[in-house]
């Protein structure tokens, strides 16, 4: 939907996503600091924890470092808030139609007794204050407050295509079925709709907030998504209904044994035959040491994201293999390796029923 | 994992408040200004705070923000590098 920002919100937005970005150049300032005085990545220690007691204290020692760290501080503990008070400058002029966009033909279906899983409830994801549920029209501040003015730019506004890489990652071919797990404001949804668009699409998440967003974008754009409330552990759907189940940027946000569950729904509801395609952040592993240990420093000790380390060390292919599927790869796409995507068959050949 | 090592050490302590000192001017002098500037053209009967609020800049206007933002965003930066 058209909207614009006042003034001040948009101003401010727009400083915290320059400021984001222009702050990268003090990496590089650090990292060339520190080149001669770390020792070569071939000498570094491979654990975590080793390469932490090796690095960090080399890097906090440098100026950059620390006011590259200020910078990333402020704009990830100010940026929920920010895009809220932006909000709120415009909420007169947007709720009407935001209101309207959920109107039918496309509702969402709450469940009554949601899950609350300790790695969701009250957790503040990337320091975003109000979580995901906390503003009554938090699905549009994340969606387009948040990620599309404040995180795209930092990807150099190719952060959709990257979501829809994943989509056509999946080795399927005209899917009838499809269900998302955790669409969260509908963002990977959009890009499945676009790589699939004869499909039929469901789509689950735990945040009513965020499942109203990717509803008023279905209904805006006259997509027929089944929206619905609910973990990706018991998602409610048939057995062997989906060719293809699939999620973006959620295994990094659940801890190994609730990843291991949803694997098993996952294999629960895909088709025989059909596959399992999720998409996430780069697997520690395909990083050189001194880059394994900034991702983690930056994202698991500073980012707000404490599973990160257990999804970025943990196969899920082996996950996947665990849960059931026959066969199961993890890998990064493209010459970058981002993203990592798994790709998991299940047994059989049988057809959508 | 909590951290709770300082970004900036007291070392550092001056230069970061001569930084916000000179921010602090810096926004003091925009909003005297644009105060200013509203009350002169409201004097001629023009209104212009809510229009203002409500300004859409265009393409060129736009790109001369994103300019003008960056330096500034630049010139916050050096004056909090050490050595600078």
């Amino acid at each position: 939907m058209e909207y614009a920002l006042h003034q001040h919100g948009r101003a401010a937005i727009e400083f915290l996503a320059d400021l984001r970005i222009l702050s990268d150049r003090l990496e590089q300032l650090a990292d060339a600091r520190t080149a001669a005085t770390r020792p070569a990545n071939a000498e570094l220690p491979a654990g975590i924890d080793a390469l932490h007691a090796t690095l960090t204290p080399l890097l906090e020692d440098v100026p950059e470092f620390r006011l590259l760290r200020l910078c990333r501080d402020w704009t990830l503990e100010q940026h929920g808030s920010l895009a809220m008070a932006a909000f709120e400058e415009i909420r007169d002029e947007v709720t009407a139609e935001l209101d309207r966009l959920q109107q039918q033909p496309h509702a969402v279906h709450y469940a009554d007794h949601p899950p609350r899983p300790a790695y969701w409830e009250g957790y503040e994801f990337h320091k975003s204050a109000g979580g995901w549920d906390g503003h009554d029209y938090m699905g549009f501040v994340h969606g387009e407050l948040i990620h599309r003015k404040m995180v795209n730019p930092n990807f150099a506004g190719m952060i959709y295509a990257v979501r829809k890489s994943v989509a056509a990652a999946a080795p399927v071919t005209d899917p009838l079925r499809i269900l998302e797990i955790g669409c969260c404001s509908g963002q990977y949804t959009q890009g499945i709709a676009e790589v699939f668009p004869d499909a039929r699409i469901s789509a689950c998440d735990l945040s009513a907030r965020q499942l109203e967003q990717a509803q008023r974008y279905a209904n805006e754009h006259g997509l027929n998504w089944e929206l619905f409330q609910a973990g990706g552990e018991a998602t409610g759907q048939p057995d062997d209904h989906f060719d293809l189940v699939t999620s973006y940027a959620v295994f990094h946000e659940l801890p190994t044994a609730a990843a291991a569950e949803v694997l098993r729904e996952c294999l629960r509801v895909t088709r025989p035959g059909g596959y399992t395609v999720i998409g996430d952040v780069k697997a520690y592993h395909a990083f050189d040491a001194y880059d394994r240990w900034k991702n983690d420093y930056w994202n698991q000790v500073h980012g707000g994201d404490p599973y990160w380390r257990e999804y970025a060390s943990t196969s899920l292919a082996d996950l996947a293999l665990a849960a059931g599927f026959a066969e199961a790869s993890w890998e990064g796409l493209g010459p970058h390796q981002y993203p990592f995507v798994l790709i998991a068959r299940k047994a059989g050949n049988g057809h959508t029923t | 994992m909590t951290d709770t090592t300082p970004n900036l050490r007291n070392v550092d302590i001056d230069r970061l408040g001569k930084a916000l000192l000179t921010l602090a001017g810096e926004v003091w002098t925009l909003r005297d200004r644009q105060r200013i500037l509203e009350a002169v053209l409201e004097a001629q009967g023009i209104a212009v705070s809510d229009a203002l609020e409500r300004y859409q800049p265009d393409t060129e206007l736009a790109a001369q923000l994103a300019e003008q933002r960056a330096a500034f965003i630049e010139a916050l930066l050096r004056s909090l590098e050490n050595g600078d």
